[in-house]
């Protein structure tokens, strides 16, 4: 009976979360936003642009909602929908914030694909208002020829910069 | 067997035109081969503005070329397919070596266009190169890499030894 009402109220908790949420963007933003997912099973968000195209899917294993508008996901997923092509981005555990529209990954974060690089670290914050991945530990990144390593480091992807903090080091290996 | 020379605008010529001329891989532009740079305090890197900027303790090695100094940025092109330095500027405590050939060399700045093949190394004080038990200070020496002339500018000297040179 205790599992069952905890079911309930997980349930009830995620519908005013998809309400909020969607009720929100439909008066903050042009860009339209999906959230879908169920208690105990799936989860994914899409990111849409204003062309309808889908710039961000988010998806992952037993979604756990929070009343902070925060949804974390095990096993995360995530696919970036690029002109380019797919990125993937793995990790152990992503918490996703609806407010600030970001993601956190933490544990094993791998990212492949993205505007022709890969990323490993063990934080990582996605955020989709600026299209821009965020650690804020060490990691190593890949791009062709170069290969980077730093403490601290930011991609945006508009306009492809990339910056780093702290100790650096850059090898271009043809 | 040294001798000194002040203002030898002549020996200049020989000495850094000799030294400088197989520095750069093909003599006359920087062509990126193996690259390893190393700082403390960051990078920023646009990828479409094709500029690379290095801060703190920066530390470069391309083979056994090596530069170091306080800030660098860097220009780069694709030119059919490979990655060339459009421009360099190296700034604070610029010092420059290279292993095979004994060469170091001290400036406050050194700059590199692609444009005018000029590489030019500048100093409030004296810019100082040495090779073995050569050496050569002035405050600013440019080195047209199209030519492989350099000049001084400001007064300077040069000590060459001879008996290396034959």
């Amino acid at each position: 009976m205790i599992s069952s009402r905890t079911s309930s109220l997980r349930s009830e908790a995620f519908l005013w979360l998809l309400v909020l949420f969607l009720g929100l963007k439909a008066e903050s933003s042009p860009i339209f936003d999906a959230l879908k997912g169920q208690v105990g099973g799936d989860f994914h968000y899409k990111h849409y642009n204003d062309e309808g195209q889908v710039l961000w899917l988010i998806g992952g294993e037993n979604p756990t909602f929070g009343a902070d508008m925060k949804v974390t996901i095990q096993k995360p997923r995530l696919v970036i929908v690029q002109a380019s092509g797919n990125a993937l981005l793995t990790s152990k555990l992503a918490t996703y914030d609806t407010t600030k529209r970001s993601c956190t990954l933490t544990g094993n974060v791998r990212v492949k694909n993205f505007s022709d690089a890969s990323f490993e670290g063990d934080d990582l914050s996605v955020r989709l208002d600026d299209r821009s991945l965020n650690f804020y530990s060490p990691f190593e990144a890949r791009q062709g020829p170069l290969s980077l390593k730093a403490q601290e480091g930011r991609y945006f992807s508009e306009g492809q910069r990339f910056q780093t903090e702290g100790k650096t080091q850059v090898e271009y290996l043809p | 067997m040294k001798r000194n020379f002040l203002n030898s605008s002549a020996f200049f010529f020989i000495f850094i035109g000799t030294i400088f001329a197989n520095i750069l891989p093909e003599g006359k532009s920087f062509t990126v081969k193996k690259v390893e740079v190393r700082c403390d305090g960051g990078i920023q890197v646009g990828v479409k503005t094709q500029e690379a900027s290095f801060s703190t303790n920066v530390d470069l090695k391309l083979d056994d070329f090596r530069l170091r100094c306080d800030h660098l940025d860097i220009s780069y092109l694709e030119i059919e397919g490979k990655t060339q330095v459009k421009s360099l500027n190296a700034t604070g405590n610029v010092i420059c070596e290279q292993a095979s050939r004994s060469l170091k060399a001290w400036s406050d700045e050194l700059t590199y266009d692609r444009a005018s093949h000029q590489l030019v190394f500048s100093s409030e004080g004296k810019t100082k190169v040495d090779q073995g038990e050569n050496n050569l200070e002035a405050p600013v020496i440019l080195i047209d890499l199209e030519s492989g002339e350099a000049f001084a500018k400001g007064g300077g000297s040069i000590e060459i030894n001879l008996e290396e040179m034959e």
